[in-house]
């Protein structure tokens, strides 16, 4: 059952994989090369820079790939309204758990692109010889933050159903009245104590903030 | 008629006349009132309206300049709060915060914390960011919209004195008092430690930020003589550090290479002449060392370590001599910065120094593999989200 589940989430995203798994391996190489090229080892600075680019865009690649991943099957299941996954012969909450695992799976693909991408951008820059390449590391932080993101964005699609976009948009609006209501009335800022309980551990965005960099000290 | 009729007559007229007379005058007195009230009901009213703004900027200037409302003593530290406007939650992050750093200054100067952090208070004062504004009723307005600020500082210092936009961070409250009581440590510092790191001691020891802090620093200055010593040379670590005569640090601190790349790193930056951008290019496409040093050697050189590295070796002075580390810092007022260090730590130069390579290499934030807690606290937050999807049927 899982195979098959797999095997057809699968079907539905193999192309948008395939154009993640080109840019994770291409991307980074050519920004180095792009940024570094004709500078020599001592370069740490530009070389760091370069760097931070190619995180920013792991960062990015790892939002897109996830809610990508976790917003077609539901679309595919909506199509039908569902009549398909509630007439197989398991229940439910196993029939979502195939589908969460599916894409989990399918996850791998990208990351290994971007530890070979990673590594292949460092095997070809010339590294400053204090600082190190990290490609493993690295893509052990991708897996791990597109997992996050994608059970958020499965929880957010299959609990809020076609609202979803909708209770984002209502939990902006929240936001932005609080935020509002915190500046006139001068109490604590909305936008900042949100901010900083996400991003701080244990919050679910931590991974955002942290050092998303295939060379460094 | 009569005589009496008619002087009764003629003093008739003459009361009618001095009536008329009178209300005649009365009557152009009367307007005359009118326009006089007039004028002056005007002016009272700018007089109460300027008085009314006086006030309100007297309010202001006495709020920011209020006489001290309360203390907290924490340890020896003394937080001297300016105001009784502060919120409840922002006293106690406060008092958390000075806890906290009484625990490091503890920690970091042994048996003289007490005498260090008891010298001056430090004062907590408020403000809205909307002080700049002189118009009352502006400020007035204003202050409801922008943030509350909460200062930090030490009395007659103001140029040590940092402002936090409420909520306050306690980790940040945290290291402004530790800012703070660093200040006043460096008071008595020998007069070469003023030199080497400034007017700052790292009263309260170092943390692994610090450290880490360095390590990066020692990993990406372009300067061999850094390199050498992260390569394990402690005569060019002590260089590095700045801790020997240096004559000529472009050569000593710097290899030809590295010019280039000080060069190439000012190549797109500002204006510069035809001559000067053909020299560049010589040095940094054509390899021309001759020309990187005229262009490297225009600029004052730069330290290879920040003042923040060079505070991690008096830190670890401090951390090594033990309880009485900072007298014999303080004792050692005739010494230059090795000296100084030496004595503090109670160790030769080079021990120290060596050790301090060790800490720093240690020390080397190796954070883009995530840490297991983080690690965990991502996979938990992975599996909540997919156990609460699966709970909801369409």
């Amino acid at each position: 059952m899982f195979r098959q589940v797999l095997f057809t989430q699968w079907k539905w995203a193999r192309t948008e994989l395939f154009a993640y798994t080109l840019g994770a391996f291409l991307i980074p190489t050519a920004i180095l090369k792009i940024t570094v090229n004709g500078l020599d080892d001592y370069s740490v600075g530009a070389m760091l820079t370069a760097v931070a680019a190619a995180g920013a865009f792991f960062v990015f690649l790892a939002f897109v790939c996830a809610i990508g991943l976790a917003v077609r099957p539901y679309l595919a299941d909506q199509a039908l309204k569902h009549v398909y996954s509630l007439s197989l012969p398991v229940p439910w909450a196993t029939f979502l758990r195939y589908r969460f695992l599916a894409g989990a799976v399918l996850l791998v693909a990208p990351t290994i692109a971007v530890f070979m991408g990673a590594g292949l951008a460092t095997m070809t820059a010339a590294v400053p010889p204090t600082l190190h390449a990290y490609p493993f590391g690295l893509a052990v932080r991708f897996y791990l933050s597109a997992l996050e993101i994608y059970a958020a964005t499965f929880l957010l699609q299959y609990v809020a159903g076609k609202n979803a976009v909708r209770v984002v948009l209502a939990l902006i609006g929240v936001l932005v009245v609080l935020e509002l209501g915190s500046r006139f009335f001068g109490t604590t800022d909305a936008w900042v104590w949100m901010w900083d309980h996400l991003t701080t551990l244990p919050g679910p965005l931590e991974t955002l903030t942290a050092r998303w960099m295939m060379i460094d000290v | 008629m009569s005589e009496s009729g008619l002087r009764r007559t003629t003093l008739t007229r003459r009361a009618v006349a001095a009536l008329v007379l009178v209300a005649g005058a009365a009557g152009a007195l009367a307007a005359q009132d009118l326009q006089k009230l007039g004028m002056r009901i005007v002016a009272a009213d700018r007089a109460a309206a300027a008085a009314h703004d006086s006030i309100l900027e007297i309010v202001r200037v006495m709020r920011n300049k209020r006489l001290p409302y309360d203390s907290i003593v924490t340890g020896a530290i003394t937080l001297r709060f300016t105001s009784k406007d502060l919120s409840p939650s922002t006293r106690a992050a406060l008092t958390r915060a000075g806890d906290a750093t009484w625990e490091r200054v503890e920690h970091g100067l042994g048996d003289a914390a007490t005498r260090v952090a008891g010298r001056v208070p430090i004062v907590i004062s408020d403000r809205t960011a909307a002080s700049f504004i002189s118009e009352a009723r502006a400020y007035e307005y204003m202050s409801r919209l922008l943030p509350h600020i909460i200062d930090l500082g030490l009395p007659n210092m103001p140029g040590r004195s940092r402002g936090f936009v409420e909520p306050l961070n306690e980790a940040q409250a945290e290291d402004a008092m530790i800012d703070l009581v660093g200040s006043v440590a460096s008071m008595d510092e020998p007069p070469a430690l003023k030199v080497y790191v400034g007017d700052w001691l790292p009263a309260a020891g170092l943390n692994e930020r610090n450290w880490n802090a360095a390590a990066i620093d020692l990993a990406t200055t372009n300067a061999s003589v850094a390199r050498d010593c992260f390569a394990g040379s402690i005569p060019r670590c002590k260089s590095a550090l700045g801790l020997t005569k240096v004559s000529d640090p472009y050569t000593e601190w710097y290899s030809p290479e590295d010019w280039r790349v000080i060069v190439s790193g000012s190549l797109n930056m500002g204006i510069v002449t035809e001559g000067r951008r053909d020299a560049m290019q010589a040095c940094v496409a054509g390899h021309d060392m001759k020309e990187c040093e005229w262009l490297v050697r225009e600029r004052p050189a730069s330290l290879p370590l920040d003042m923040d590295v060079r505070r991690t070796v008096v830190g670890l002075a401090l951390e090594l001599g033990g309880p009485k580390a900072y007298d014999r810092l303080v004792a050692a007022q005739g010494g230059s910065a090795s000296d100084v260090l030496a004595a503090t730590s109670g160790l030769g130069i080079d021990e120290l120094v060596g050790q301090w390579r060790a800490h720093v290499l240690s020390a080397t934030p190796a954070n883009v593999r995530p840490r297991a807690l983080e690690a965990t606290a991502m996979l938990a937050w992975m599996l909540v989200f997919a156990f609460v999807a699966q709970r909801r049927r369409p």
